[in-house]
């Protein structure tokens, strides 16, 4: 999520603050976080074309019924030309650029427009990679202009105060920003000039020479990118933002020099998706009629082409890039009547049976009864690391699932076995009085080829000064007489036993588990200062069930 | 009356003057308990104690010196003894040993002289009377008849020995009081251990059960309990259980595609970044088995999204960042049902986050995840199921727009907080995307679908404010720990 900020005292112009703030939740945003100079508000990545001031006072306007959607169109008469080159195109494939005139800059007019670009391109544009777009002042460019790479050689940064080369500008950890997105092995930069001098350094920074402040009336806004749907996305998405604050927009006509007649334009098509007064009935569960369903069309910001009952047939408008089919304006629709204002109904349904899943009362059942052994139940992470599960437990390393970018340094690995995280458990309750007694019923899993196995084990721990083999032991005979199950126990191997004091549990002639007292070495691995003994065993296969 | 004061009422009553030692041994009691009953049937007058007063003589701190180191007579002649019996007096200093020596007539005193005489000759080869008796008070036999009288009052007026005098219980006997209390205890004699012999006998049927002070402070007693958080979740799963939800289960293993892709999550969206999410290195690889799963799924992404869908993406397996993987199974495995009757689905299990653990973020949280599948379905339906789950709860809710890639429209759970006064979010739903359902192969149903974190919900119910408090399973806050007050 991006946060976009507001004045308050330009929102004041509009409205009052109970009301905007309200119509904040109402759309789906949250306010953040507002002081008694600003707003802080929380943008869903859907509406980025929300992140501009005019753009959120637009759809407030409209929602409130003050403004009519139109619809928008941009004349075909370029006043320019761009020619990107061969080299340039390899790595920034689309390109697209406009010119804007009659800005009228006041107050934070200027700010909210830089910042709306640099949120813009940071989330819909992936940080720059997907999009990168550049504001100049167009009075002072002169046409053609150019995309292509440089030799490395010096230009003027914005807000650097002097001349610095594109190798000195990418190697200091205080400026170069985005440049990693266009290293190349050429060395090469990639820029847009004009006829005489840079204006960017793509898509990390824009030159001096042709900045914008509060007095600018003109600008020219380049795009590029890896992604022309985005491209041509963030140049509908901008340009009819600017029209809506009475700009007027110029297209520039862009040329792939690899193609002699190939170019492309800005355009902003007249795109309309069939929307069904019944659909929207039947998936909002309402019973509004034709008319009532149009004006929701109309408040969601829809211009109407034409429409033939129950079909309506509005057009996308130019900033909304998360439309995709009649849905997206169901629930635009529904936003604006008001979710609050949904009656819930109940589900129409000849049973209602809901059936309790295996798994889980296996667990519980199994849980229950460690419980009426005396034993409390821990819960553990699924993650854990190699140190815990194999070496301080003195256990040959097995095959876990491993991570492979885990911000914590204790998660590494998916957990094989439960026993490990329960005597650790204990090594954080030694100042409590004995014997304690520790059980978990859970998942483990483990590797097999290139699938993963998910078992339930059942692990118990019990430390104290009396404890012994035998009273594991009575506990495990007691599980099986519960569980109708026989079993067998054979010499075992565990190294986080002791040895002559471990048995391997066998149930029909397989191995699923193993008991027994815990070797001393683990004990002080773990710190603790008690005998303890504990066991283990594999008592289910997982097979998912999805319905 | 204590069972020990009736006892001992009920043997003085037959036996005449006893003591102590005759009561201790008929009654099988300790003298210590004797002696504390005694007291309280002193103060309450069913018993008079004959005590007398014994004479005793106790060796003082001077005396246990003249033990160790020997008398200053004796030491007197044996110096003039070695001496050659004769000594100027002016060269003696022990003058208590002259005053003694005299006086028992072992010296005789002449010219400055002391010359020791055939008599303290005699006394070196005797043991001294003064002594013998000394050290036999001091090894306890101090009854005074038995004693020298001359030489005790030698001793005495010495100060090696000092009197002191010894409170002594002769004999008890029982008052008319101590009779007539008695005779009413009989008739409500109580029990105080109820034994198997008493209920054997029914000997309870008549008679009271010695009263205890309820008010004494009794050892803590901690049982073996399930893990909170186990026991929430058994809460959350009765609650779907009884709306008429059955409830799945799915891997945590799995690929991208069944996490994101499936879910209409593009490939480059800023959740299936490294940061976010908990990629794989072994195994390195989910095979997607469905390959016409496969490809509906891509034509769905390159239709809408636009630009390249990479399958190599797709197979990266992850650990699940939200349990609705588990739906999009469901949704798939459903797609062959008639849909007659809507199926209302659940599952509650970890999903995976890369965060950073503080008190506020855990990598791996449970969540709870419901769809419902059927014709017909619309938004005021999922609305009331919402309402009707955390109404249930007691939980208070308000449903707001929202965005979740898989969802249209999308809605957002809030409920009121009394604590904090404020709404909260917990958690999102909405109507599945057609472009979804229709990828997965069902027709003509609707899937409703919404899903919240469980953890942070009963954080305030388990009081606690550290998320991660809730998994270091300290055994004494495991067993310590109160009711959740679930309902």
């Amino acid at each position: 999520m991006a946060t976009t900020t507001f004045y308050n005292k330009d929102v004041e112009k509009y409205t009052d603050f109970n009301t905007f703030d309200s119509f904040i939740s109402e759309i789906g945003m949250s306010l953040e976080d507002k002081d008694s100079n600003k707003r802080i508000i929380d943008i869903t990545p859907n509406r980025p074309d929300l992140l501009y001031f005019y753009n959120f006072i637009r759809e407030f306007k409209l929602h409130k019924n003050i403004v009519k959607p139109h619809s928008y169109i941009i004349e075909n008469k370029p006043i320019g030309d761009l020619y990107v080159s061969n080299e340039f195109n390899q790595i920034r494939p689309y390109s697209i650029a406009f010119a804007v005139k009659g800005l009228n800059f006041k107050e934070h007019d200027l700010e909210y427009l830089i910042n709306f670009s640099d949120k813009l391109t940071d989330t819909y544009g992936r940080k720059r990679k997907k999009i990168a777009l550049g504001i100049h002042n167009l009075d002072m460019v002169k046409f053609p202009i150019f995309y292509v790479l440089s030799e490395n050689k010096e230009f003027e940064p914005l807000r650097f105060d002097g001349k610095i080369k594109f190798s000195d500008f990418v190697n200091n950890d205080d400026f170069k920003g985005y440049s990693d997105i266009v290293k190349n092995e050429s060395e090469k930069y990639p820029i847009l000039k004009d006829t005489e001098k840079i204006l960017s350094f793509v898509p990390v920074i824009n030159s001096a020479k042709t900045s914008i402040d509060e007095n600018t009336k003109n600008i020219l806004i380049d795009i590029n990118g890896t992604d022309k749907t985005a491209v041509l996305n963030a140049a509908k998405m901008i340009s009819s933002s600017l029209m809506d604050i009475g700009c007027s927009i110029y297209p520039i006509k862009v040329h792939m020099t690899n193609r002699e007649n190939s170019f492309s334009i800005l355009e902003i098509e007249d795109k309309s998706i069939k929307v069904s007064s019944l659909d929207f009935n039947k998936i909002i569960g309402l019973n509004l009629n034709f008319d009532e369903c149009v004006e929701l069309i109309e408040k969601s910001g829809y211009f109407i082409s034409k429409y033939k009952q129950p079909n309506i047939y509005p057009i996308i408008p130019p900033y909304r890039t998360d439309v995709f089919s009649e849905n997206d304006i169901i629930e635009d629709m529904a936003i604006s009547y008001g979710y609050k204002n949904i009656e819930s109904k109940d589900i129409k349904e000849a049973s209602n049976a809901g059936r309790p899943n295996k798994i889980q009362i296996y667990k519980n059942k199994i849980a229950e009864f460690s419980v009426g052994l005396g034993y409390t139940e821990a819960s553990n992470f699924y993650l854990t690391n190699k140190e815990i599960e194999f070496e301080k437990v003195g256990r040959p390393y097995s095959k876990p699932i491993e991570l492979m970018n885990s911000k914590t340094n204790s998660f590494t690995i998916v957990r094989v076995s439960l026993l490990p995280s329960l005597i650790e458990n204990l090594s954080i309750s030694s100042n409590l009085s004995m014997p304690q007694k520790l059980f978990e019923v859970g998942s483990v899993f483990e590797l097999n080829g290139d699938m993963v196995n998910e078992t339930i084990h059942l692990a118990m721990v019990n430390e104290g000064p009396k404890v012994n083999f035998n009273l594991i032991k009575s506990d495990l005979d007691a599980l099986f007489r519960y569980l109708k199950m026989d079993y067998k126990l054979k010499e075992s191997e565990d190294p986080a036993f002791i040895e002559g004091r471990r048995a391997d549990v066998y149930f029909e002639s397989k191995k699923i588990g193993v008991i027994g007292e815990i070797s001393p070495q683990v004990l002080e691995n773990f710190s603790l200062s008690e005998p303890l003994i504990a066991l283990e065993l594999e008592l289910k296969q997982v097979n998912y069930n999805y319905k | 009356m204590h069972d020990y004061e009736y006892k001992l009422l009920s043997y003085l009553k037959d036996h005449k003057f006893v003591s102590l030692n005759e009561l201790a041994t008929n009654l099988n009691l300790n003298i210590d308990s004797i002696r504390w009953s005694l007291e309280d049937l002193k103060k309450n007058r069913y018993i008079e104690v004959h005590e007398s007063t014994d004479l005793v003589y106790k060796v003082s701190d001077e005396g246990k010196r003249d033990i160790d180191e020997g008398f200053p007579e004796i030491k007197l002649i044996e110096l003039l003894e070695s001496k050659g019996g004769k000594l100027e007096l002016k060269v003696l200093d022990n003058k208590l040993g002259l005053v003694w020596a005299k006086k028992n007539g072992w010296i005789d005193i002449t010219d400055g002289y002391a010359i020791l005489n055939d008599n303290g000759k005699n006394a070196l080869n005797n043991t001294y009377l003064q002594f013998s008796l000394l050290k036999t008070i001091l090894d306890g036999n101090s009854k005074t008849e038995k004693l020298n009288e001359s030489i005790l009052v030698d001793l005495l007026k010495r100060k090696l020995i000092e009197t002191k005098k010894s409170m002594h219980i002769d004999n008890i006997s029982i008052t008319n009081l101590g009779l007539e209390q008695l005779k009413s205890q009989k008739k409500e004699q109580k029990i105080n251990n109820l034994t198997k012999e008493i209920l054997l006998t029914k000997a309870w049927k008549d008679k009271k059960f010695e009263e205890y002070d309820i008010n004494l402070k009794v050892p803590e007693n901690y049982p073996a309990l399930r893990h909170p958080m186990n026991e929430f979740l058994n809460f959350i799963r009765y609650k779907m259980l009884s709306m008429g939800f059955s409830e799945t289960y799915g891997s945590i293993v799995e690929s991208s595609f069944w996490v994101f892709d499936s879910l209409f999550s593009p490939q480059d969206h800023p959740t299936r970044d490294m940061q976010d999410t908990f990629f794989l290195s072994n195994p390195n690889k989910l095979d997607i088995d469905d390959k016409k799963l496969f490809e509906s799924v891509k034509k769905m992404h390159l239709r809408n999204w636009k630009g390249t869908w990479k399958e190599s993406i797709a197979e990266q397996p992850v650990l699940r960042t939200h349990t609705t993987s588990v739906s999009a199974h469901s949704i798939y495995s459903c797609r062959d049902s008639d849909f007659s009757n809507p199926i209302k689905l659940f599952t509650i299990d970890k999903a995976f986050r890369n965060e950073s653990i503080d008190y506020k973020h855990l990598a791996e949280l449970y969540q709870l995840d419901g769809i419902i599948i059927g014709k017909d379905l619309n938004m005021a339906n999922l609305i009331k199921v919402l309402k009707d789950l955390y109404g249930s709860m007691n939980l208070d809710i308000k449903i707001q727009p929202s965005y979740f890639p898989f969802v249209e429209p999308g809605l957002e759970i809030q409920y009121f907080d009394k604590s904090h006064n404020d709404w909260i979010e917990m958690g999102g739903g909405g109507i599945i995307r057609k472009e979804i359902t229709a990828a997965m192969g069902l027709n003509g149903a609707t899937v409703l679908a919404w899903g919240l974190g469980l953890d942070r919900m009963l954080l305030s119910k388990a009081n606690l404010d550290n998320l991660s408090d809730l998994y270091k399973n300290n055994i004494g806050w495991l067993k310590s720990r109160t009711d959740l007050n679930l309902e």
